[in-house]
């Protein structure tokens, strides 16, 4: 079976996000998957990278974020961790529209497109340690 | 990430054009503030057809440009959205406040 990994660290950067959704599409197109399961994938890769900068971090510049993916049997498997602050209720932060930060033009709506983009969506938590999202999706 | 706009009449078009993500959605709310605050519009027609990649953080900023122009009675409208962002647009829902022209 072919089995690919690879890990990225990098510091927690808005100019990051591209930089990171860019590396998780192109470690999958090695599937030749189609291009709608290629941008599903950036734009689930962008919300997490986001809510490590803007919610694990509150936007302080020294954090780092962590991506460690392996794509097995024609599926990637993707973690994205901070080192933040943690998430005090992940069920409430799982809701659709949640946000924290009513006043900054934030729609509540990340871990909904990640839930909805990807096939599976799992969250680990801990405060004052950070937060790990793992999701997965079937490249064909 | 390119903002460019043109008035004609009423309306001014709005063309967004690379990659709207949080890392440009202040830069990209600015230049449409400032667009509107240019002219007398009733209508803003946002053209999203060479926009390539939006998330969550796009949602937000037009969420946040809807309410603002629905108190100074200005519409907002959708124009070309690329298949790239059509899904992002579908999922939060807002094509049911915002029609495509």
């Amino acid at each position: 079976m072919f089995v690919n990994n690879m890990s990225l660290k990098f510091d927690a950067r808005p100019q990051n996000e591209s930089f990171a959704r860019s590396v998780v599409g192109a470690f999958c197109v090695c599937c030749n998957p189609t291009v709608d399961v290629i941008n599903d994938i950036k734009t689930a890769i962008s919300e997490a990278v986001t809510n490590c900068i803007v919610h694990g971090y509150e936007n302080q510049k020294n954090g780092e974020i962590l991506i460690e993916a392996t794509i097995a049997d024609n599926t990637l498997k993707v973690k994205i961790s901070d080192y933040g602050k943690g998430i005090v209720n992940i069920p409430q932060a799982l809701e659709d529209f949640y946000t924290t930060r009513e006043d900054e033009d934030r729609s509540g709506l990340g871990f909904t497109i990640m839930k909805s983009f990807m096939d599976s969506l799992e969250v680990e938590s801990s405060l004052g340690c950070g937060t790990t999202v793992t999701m997965t999706k079937r490249l064909l | 990430m390119l903002v460019n706009s043109e008035i004609v009449g009423d309306n001014l078009y709005i063309f967004l054009n690379g990659e709207l993500d949080h890392s440009v959605a202040e830069i990209v709310k600015k230049e449409m503030d400032k667009s509107i605050s240019q002219a007398n519009v009733k209508n803003v027609i946002l053209n999203l057809r060479y926009l390539n990649f939006m998330d969550s953080a796009g949602i937000g900023l037009i969420m946040s440009c809807y309410k603002k122009f629905k108190k100074y009675s200005i519409k907002l409208f959708f124009d070309q959205p690329s298949s790239a962002i059509d899904k992002v647009l579908k999922v939060s829902g807002l094509y049911s406040i915002i029609p495509v022209i």
